[in-house]
């Protein structure tokens, strides 16, 4: 092994990197996010309703209309 | 099966600090051709001591920034002096490290930091132009 060995390694490193910020600048694209990553905005709202307490009466029976 | 191993483990060690090397240089070089090429993108990073630091416009210094850390980037890449090529960039990751303080991304910076200094304190890789030329 000689002195091109780690000349070649480390410009395809530069061209490599340099090339995909290079690709990523002309083609400004958001960098993929973890999928797991739930945004805030996006939650379940799990905040009950001003009013559901008030739902909590059980419904009137029409005692009229009970066939004797 | 216990030379193999050996035999494996010993070829294994020997790529440790090539991997360490090229990871980091890949590092400093994505992060300094980004300032290259788009330096506003990188304005709100600098530090306010930095901005005021020289006559140099803050666009300037980031782009002064990317340049510094592409060329040593590519030096740590291809193991051209490489020791004190790794501490410049230690030194360098040390203060935006501190710069950014204690959060995520400060905390992160200094291992990385920690981590360049390790391969100034390994010094040269048989992989690198400092071995193979001489």
């Amino acid at each position: 092994m000689n002195a091109s060995t780690p000349l070649a390694i480390g410009l395809i490193l530069v061209v490599a990197v340099g090339g995909l910020v290079y690709m990523q600048t002309r083609n400004p694209r958001p960098l993929p996010s973890n999928p797991q990553t739930v945004p805030i905005d996006t939650q379940e709202d799990t905040t009950l309703p001003a009013d559901s307490t008030a739902t909590t009466t059980p419904p009137v029976v029409q005692v009229d209309a009970i066939v004797q | 099966m216990q030379s193999f191993n050996s035999m494996t483990d010993r070829n294994a060690r020997a790529f440790a600090p090539v991997v360490l090397r090229l990871a980091l240089a890949a590092l400093f070089l994505w992060f300094g051709f980004s300032q290259v090429m788009d330096p506003s993108g990188w304005l709100s990073w600098l530090p306010v001591w930095a901005a005021n630091l020289t006559w140099i416009s803050p666009a300037g210094i980031v782009l002064f920034n990317g340049w510094f850390e592409v060329i040593l980037g590519a030096m740590l890449a291809v193991g051209l002096l490489t020791r004190w090529v790794a501490l410049l960039l230690a030194l360098h990751l040390f203060v935006i490290a501190f710069g950014i303080g204690y959060n995520d991304i400060g905390v992160r910076d200094f291992i990385l930091a920690l981590t360049t200094f390790a391969i100034s304190l390994g010094g040269a890789d048989w992989l690198t132009l400092d071995k193979q030329a001489n």
